[in-house]
């Protein structure tokens, strides 16, 4: 445990090391914002709903998705990066478990995320895009976010330890980055896509990372208990593939370079 | 002396294929190989046994790609075997990993073990509780190091800073400032300068000596292998060609010498002895190869003063290095 509270917290200095990193995740997570409230302002009528959202309920939309994933999100594919450069050899060797390594260094970085960019963030979004203080911030609100962190990171698990088997596992994890930009509800709210498109989302893991937080956040009538749920659910199923295909992996795994 | 309880390494029948999808050349061979399920088996270790004992110091030396760096990898766990028994100090490494992990100090000499952005400091801190060295060990340890690596030099930079030799001295502290039981080191000296080198050597032996630390190391710095180990485990293309003290094994392959002989004036050969060979004749000068298993110094040294004057001999043996480059050549 000692261990592990260390690790976050080298994980949090690591993240203090990278300035350039930290302004241009703050620009671009502005950029993102601005660019969808704008489209959203063109395509919903100032008053009245299209398909069950208003105008406004959609802008607050793209402020909160977009800190939500500007904190969750880490777009380096840490493990497999490590196995192509054969230095997951030196992880192995400690006697410390990989799934508690990453998940120590992931909430590092994610705690280093929420104070260093959602703030400035909330700041600018407020005088600049005007959103209004959102319905649900409760602590169901922030159960919903720490499970949609779990199930994220049990994600980027299963696809780093997919380099196990496939050391190239670049491919897989473009197939990722499109779940999340498309399936997370990270850019348009599930509401907005086509039906069927909807449904087959929903039994992927990628709408409970997302989606469902920041929708928990802005109106609370919704049937947040079983959205919790499900996200407990989809964790439970997440985590649990990722542990089988490690411990199966390691026989599998070439540690590259001599 | 030493018991059977004493086996600290136990290697038996160890085979390792690699299984690699075969590329073909060119663009349409490379469309091609995106369809075809042609794999090639590598055989990187076709039949190695060996085993070894609490306290001893063994170099592992061979080729490039004889398999020395796939045995370690195999040893310590992280690479699973195809076939074969290992055990390292009572445990199976691929299945108990993490359990025998505390008791393991492992260096790759051109990885770290290190965090790449933290400060030394910093990753000598997060080692001490991943191995839960208590405090007092852990300093006096830091101090030992210290002395011998000049570790506080660099003690605050993060890790990408630092210069090769001196990573490297990071790296075997931190390869033993848990005190592990077994030690396995894989080049371990790339990128010293003479004097970290030398400083190696010592401190490989005091570890050695003191903490009765078993050593295997692999090197292809021979004088890193002259110089510390009593045992050589010799092996080629997956398989182990020489298994014994160095010494026997310098008796036993170093056959050959060399002899450089100063005459008054230039010599006149006349009969020269069968397992002699002459090098190089230059004026006054002499040079002369023997394989000691024809022909004796004594035989030779009884012919000498028929070809001429003798002012000086000087006597060349041969070196781990240059037998060992006559046998890879083979
Ligand atoms: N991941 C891998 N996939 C395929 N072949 C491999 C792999 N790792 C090693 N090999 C092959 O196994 C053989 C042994 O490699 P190894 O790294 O053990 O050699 P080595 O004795 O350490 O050599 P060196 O002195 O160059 O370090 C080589 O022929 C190498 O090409
Ligand atoms: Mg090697």
């Amino acid at each position: 445990m000692e261990t592990f509270i260390k690790w976050a917290f080298k994980s949090f200095q690591r993240n203090l090391a990278y300035r350039l990193e930290y302004f241009v995740s703050i620009f671009n997570a502005l950029l993102y914002i601005f660019i969808f409230t704008s489209v959203w302002k063109a395509l919903f009528p100032e008053t009245g709903t299209r398909f069950g959202m208003s105008r406004q309920l959609m802008i607050n939309y793209a402020v909160f998705v977009t800190l939500i994933k500007t904190t969750l999100v880490k777009s380096r594919d840490l493990i497999g990066e490590r196995v192509r450069s054969g230095e997951i050899a030196l992880d192995l060797i400690k006697p410390f478990p990989l799934p508690l390594m990453t998940l120590a260094d992931a909430i590092g970085s994610v705690i280093f995320q929420i104070f260093s960019r959602s703030i400035p963030l909330i700041l600018v979004s407020v005088l600049i895009f005007h959103i209004t203080s959102p319905a649900g911030m409760d602590s169901f609100f922030f159960l919903s976010y720490l499970l949609a962190f779990l199930i994220f990171n049990s994600i980027l698990f299963i696809f780093g330890v997919a380099s196990f088997y496939i050391t190239e596992n670049f491919p897989l994890w473009l197939l990722n980055s499109a779940g999340i930009s498309l399936l997370s509800g990270s850019i348009i709210p599930l509401e907005i896509l086509p039906v069927v498109v909807r449904k087959i989302a929903l039994f992927t893991p990628y709408p409970y990372i997302f989606y469902i937080p920041t929708m928990k956040l802005l109106r609370n009538e919704y049937p947040i208990d079983y959205a919790i749920l499900r996200q407990v659910l989809c964790l439970c199923i997440t985590y649990g593939i990722g542990l089988a295909m490690y411990q199966a992996g390691k026989r599998r795994l070439q540690i590259q370079g001599g | 002396m030493v018991s059977e309880n004493d086996l600290l390494i136990e290697v038996k029948d160890l085979r390792k294929e690699f299984k690699v999808l075969k590329k073909n050349p060119g663009l349409a061979g490379a469309l091609r190989s995106l369809f075809s399920r042609n794999y090639q088996i590598i055989e990187a270790i076709k039949d190695i046994s060996f085993s070894i004992h609490q306290g001893e110091l063994v170099g592992y030396v061979g080729p490039n790609g004889a398999g020395k760096s796939t045995t370690i990898k195999i040893l310590c766990g992280i690479l699973f075997p195809t076939s074969g028994i290992i055990k390292v100090a009572g445990f199976t490494p691929s299945i108990d990993r993490r359990k025998f992990a505390m008791k393991l100090g492992v260096m790759f000499g051109q990885r770290t073990q290190l965090w790449w952005d933290l400060p030394v400091s910093e990753s000598f801190d997060l080692l001490k509780s991943i191995y839960k060295i208590e405090i007092n060990a852990y300093r006096k340890n830091l101090e030992f190091f210290n002395d011998i690596f000049g570790l506080s030099e660099f003690w605050g930079q993060p890790v990408r800073r630092l210069s090769l030799g001196q990573r490297v001295r990071a790296d075997l502290a931190a390869a033993l400032i848990h005190d592990p039981n077994v030690l396995l080191l894989d080049e371990p000296t790339i990128g010293l300068d003479v004097l970290a080198r030398s400083r190696f050597r010592e401190l490989i032996k005091m570890v050695n000596r003191e903490k009765k630390t078993t050593i295997l190391l692999t090197s292809h710095d021979l004088g890193d292998i002259e110089m510390i180990v009593h045992r050589l485990i010799l092996i080629d293309k997956g398989a182990v060609k020489y298994d014994g003290t160095l010494k026997k094994f310098l008796k036993d392959y170093g056959g050959q010498k060399n002899l450089l002989i100063n005459f008054s004036s230039p010599p006149r050969i006349v009969r020269l002895p069968a397992g002699a060979e002459i090098l190089n004749l230059k004026d006054n000068f002499l040079e002369i190869k023997i394989d000691t298993a024809h022909i004796s110094y004594h035989d030779l040294l009884k012919v000498l003063p028929k070809w001429g004057n003798v002012i000086d001999i000087q006597l060349e043996s041969d070196s781990l290095e240059t037998i060992l480059s006559d046998l890879y050549k083979k």
